[in-house]
């Protein structure tokens, strides 16, 4: 493989992995915090995408505007869940949610079937054009995707880290009864969480939006890859979900022009099967909630 | 026998009976289709509920439904095999799968549990699209063969050639795995399956091998998913990966949850409610799938317990306006 | 009867237990006392197996018991209590029991599936075991009660009968009496001294000093994870470092 196709890939790699981690991050925001698997991630990413689309190519926006925009209103519509959907079954066993994300997910990709049709849609890159680095040519919207991706995650880790409503989201994830003992409002915690989880699966979304193709099904293939990337970075930990999703990431950039889709698949899972094996709770994860 | 103990197994029996005697009215090869995949849904649905017994939520019963799919296929396709050895094997397959996965994925607790269950159905689901020489990738499997015919000379023969013959086929299937799953719920297997379910660590602390009795559950609720899997491969006669996406996975959990959880009939009627409801929505065709998830959220929220616990409810319902009868 | 010796469990960095040296003898009730966070029910997990130890090792009656699991430990005698819920919430109270008589009678899966003579003789005979401790215990009057609409007086009376279906030899209760009125004390703290009297060793972790002194025939003294003082409850009671752990906190 010539130093171009490697330089190509290892860029490929570092995209998908950082999109992966954004999707990874949301799925396991609201599954640490809220206890909630939401089966509906997917289709939030998928809404993410049409809805930057449409600020983009309709409105005239530019992508980044757009961008943000989608992130807002998807993040506003996590919230509107949360309120009504996940609330009444905050405390108590865990299934309803499973059912309720499940039902959402299936009330999502309906009506996004029968707004938007069926078909895929073809974008036009945003950011067309080449960069040229040491004699490699690197294309522009994939290094955009990559530099985004990271000031999204790093701003959500100064949130984490420096805010208070940060600290009471941690206190949240790791013993709900005793943060709520010191007085954390469950509910502005649970909107919190809700808000970043979903707006971060829209950014998600609106990214990879801009660089493949739309269509009402790209849901599902995000909430599988964000659930590999948790199950293998670790569960309930955000750090692992960055880990995660830049392994994962990187083998799917890497491995197919060196061998094949097949063997990236494969390897992927092997891996992943195999800390399931020994160590279950994942690379930098807890065994339950 | 005192007239009471009496009416119960009367009473299934004449329902039993009636199974049998439809056919005799039912004579639409569109209906006895439905009621061919209410049967399976009962399987599906009455497994899960075993796994949901010993406190975990399986996800990956269509998954696990694809296994069995496909392993009856190729047992008959590549090994030759008799079909109902093949069935048989589809269940085995599918059970010893999980038996080997169930101790590792038990170590997680609740959600992280249904989580890795999901990703075993995602992992299934990509090696059935992705080995082609094997399963034949994302166009399936085709062509595959009816059970092999019944014949006891004289009296009868059965070559599947016409659905009323499947429809006896899974009649059988169905009702021997309600038996199985009976004689199991009467057991004090499952009364130690409960107790893990409402407090595995108080079970633990007395003396159950939660981990062993979580992956027995697991196995035998997946062993009969795969048998149903078995079935439809030899029904259908073609399967492809898609057939078993995620989606199969959740009606098994909505057959379950919204015909009720706690009881042993609830799956069953959930199954079967919910396998005639979208035929009367189907007039609604792309928005069907609005009233499935509308009459899930409704059972969720105002029926948690299923739609078995309905008469329970009316008759508090009831006795707090009326008084007692 | 049970040696606990330089006993260690790091939780990331916060030490819960450090170098904890115990020595339980056969028929003793030991009271296990100390203010909140003491380290006591991790010591409890410690030793039914709930929680492995980072350091020192756990003999019982001769056998290295350290990081074994809680089932394995409950057919070798030491069963618990849980400070809260130790009940089966959606069980009657005689499921309760029949549910905790797991290990005796001791019934084969296969003997089961299949509803063998054996099986139905092994389930009489669970049946008649448990309606005798809800006897014993005095909840035979609300066998078909659901354990969750019990009071919490009768809740933890609940707990303990199903520690007495467990078989216990070593019996580790964690604060069985605590909240409970005078009375229900009383009544609870009867039958853990009849129990004593059949031959199970007893550890109480609580906060009811009276039913400590009382009932005890010694008591330990924890605080921050190290045990402080032991000794018969008089020598504790006027133990100068007890009086400050517990002013301390």
């Amino acid at each position: 493989m010539s130093g171009e196709t490697l330089a190509q890939s290892i860029l490929n790699g570092l995209m998908a992995g950082w999109i992966y981690v954004l999707v990874a991050l949301g799925l396991t925001l609201v599954m640490s915090i809220m206890g909630i698997l939401n089966l509906a991630h997917g289709e939030l990413y998928m809404f993410g995408a049409y809805a930057a689309y449409y600020f983009c190519v309709s409105a005239g926006l530019h992508f980044l505007l757009a961008l943000v925009i989608s992130m807002l209103l998807i993040g506003a519509m996590g919230i509107l869940l949360e309120r009504f959907f996940f609330r009444p079954f905050r405390y108590g066993e865990f299934w309803p949610t499973v059912i309720i994300a499940a039902g959402l997910m299936v009330l999502l990709q309906t009506t996004s079937l029968v707004t938007f049709g069926g078909s895929t849609k073809v974008v036009t890159t945003p950011f067309p054009g080449v960069i040229t680095i040491a004699g490699v040519t690197l294309s522009w919207e994939r290094l955009i995707v990559i530099i985004v991706s990271i000031l999204f995650v790093a701003g959500l880790f100064l949130l984490i880290h420096r805010t208070k409503i940060g600290q009471a989201m941690l206190a949240v994830s790791q013993d709900l009864e005793a943060a709520s003992l010191q007085g954390v409002n469950a509910d502005h915690i649970s909107s919190v969480a809700m808000f970043l989880g979903c707006g971060l699966a829209a950014a998600a979304g609106s990214l990879m939006g801009a660089i493949f193709n739309l269509s009402p099904f790209m849901g599902s293939f995000a909430l599988m890859k964000g659930i590999a990337v948790i199950i293998l970075g670790g569960l309930g930990s955000l750090t692992g979900a960055i880990i995660g999703g830049l392994i994962l990431g990187f083998v799917d950039g890497i491995v197919p022009p060196l061998l094949s889709v097949h063997m990236a698949s494969l390897i992927g899972f092997v891996v992943i099967i195999l800390i399931l094996q020994f160590r279950p709770q994942g690379i930098m994860g807890h065994a339950g909630p | 026998m005192s007239r009471r103990k009496l009416v119960k197994p009367l009473s299934f029996g004449a329902l039993i009976i009636l199974l049998f005697l439809i056919p005799l009215f039912v004579k639409g090869p569109y209906q006895l289709h439905v009621l061919i995949m209410a049967g399976i849904a009962v399987i599906l649905a009455t497994s899960l509920r075993l796994i949901f017994n010993s406190g975990e939520l399986s996800l990956a019963h269509g998954g696990m439904m694809a296994i069995g799919a496909y392993t009856s296929a190729l047992l008959v396709m590549k090994l030759g095999l008799l079909s109902w050895a093949a069935l048989v094997g589809a269940g085995v397959v599918a059970g010893v799968l999980a038996l080997l996965v169930g101790y590792p994925f038990v170590r997680l607790h609740g959600i992280y549990f249904s989580l890795v269950t999901v990703f075993l159905a995602e992992v299934i689901r990509l090696i059935t699209e992705e080995w082609g020489s094997l399963t034949g990738g994302y166009m399936g499997i085709i062509n595959i063969p009816k059970p092999d015919p019944i014949v006891i000379p004289g009296l009868l023969n059965i070559d599947f050639a016409s659905k009323v013959d499947f429809y006896y086929f899974i009649l059988v299937l169905t009702l021997v795995t309600l038996l199985i799953l009976y004689a199991l719920e009467r057991s004090r297997i499952t009364l130690t399956w409960f107790s893990i379910q409402q407090a595995d660590f108080l079970a633990e602390s007395i003396g159950v091998n939660t981990a062993r009795f979580k992956v027995l559950a697991f196995s035998i609720g997946c062993f009969f998913a795969g048998i149903a899997g078995g079935f439809y491969s030899q029904y259908v006669a073609a399967i492809t990966p898609s057939a078993f996406g995620f989606v199969y996975t959740v009606f098994c959990v909505v057959y379950m949850i919204v015909g009720g959880r706690r009881s042993f009939y609830g799956p069953i009627i959930g199954a079967v409610i919910l396998t005639f409801l979208p035929e009367v929505a189907r007039v609604l065709k792309e928005y069907q799938p609005f009233v499935f998830a509308g009459v899930l959220m409704l059972v969720i929220f105002f029926l948690p317990e299923g739609v078995i616990s309905l008469p329970q409810r009316l008759r508090k319902l009831c006795e707090k306006r009326f008084g007692h009868a | 009867m049970l040696e606990i010796r330089g006993l260690t469990k790091y939780f990331g960095g916060v030490v819960a237990v450090a170098g904890l040296d115990i020595t339980i003898k056969q028929g003793e009730i030991v009271g296990l006392i100390g203010p909140n966070g003491a380290g006591k029910t991790t010591l409890f997990n410690l030793i039914t197996g709930f929680l492995r130890p980072t350091k020192g090792k756990i003999v019982f009656e001769g056998e290295d018991i350290t990081g074994q699991k809680p089932h394995y430990l409950a057919e070798r005698g030491i069963v618990r209590t849980f400070q809260l819920n130790s009940i089966f919430p959606n069980f009657s109270v005689l499921q309760n029991i029949v549910a905790a008589c797991y290990l005796k009678p001791k019934v084969g899966l296969w003997e089961d599936a299949f509803h063998t003579p054996s099986s139905r003789r092994k389930k009489e005979y669970a049946l008649s075991r448990a309606k005798e401790i809800l006897k014993f215990t005095g909840l035979d009057t609300q066998e078909d009660k659901l354990a969750e609409e019990l009071s919490s007086g009768w809740r933890k009376t609940l707990s303990v009968a199903i520690t007495l279906a467990a078989n216990p030899r070593l019996l580790l209760l964690d604060e069985p009496v605590t909240t409970l009125d005078p009375e229900r004390v009383a009544f609870i703290m009867n039958l853990v001294t009849k129990m004593r009297e059949s031959g199970v060793t007893v550890v109480v972790i609580e906060h009811n000093m009276k039913a400590i002194m009382d009932y005890c025939d010694r008591i330990v003294v924890m605080a921050f994870g190290r045990k402080i003082a032991e000794g018969s409850p008089e020598e504790v009671r006027q133990n100068r470092d007890v009086i400050d752990a517990y002013l301390g906190v």
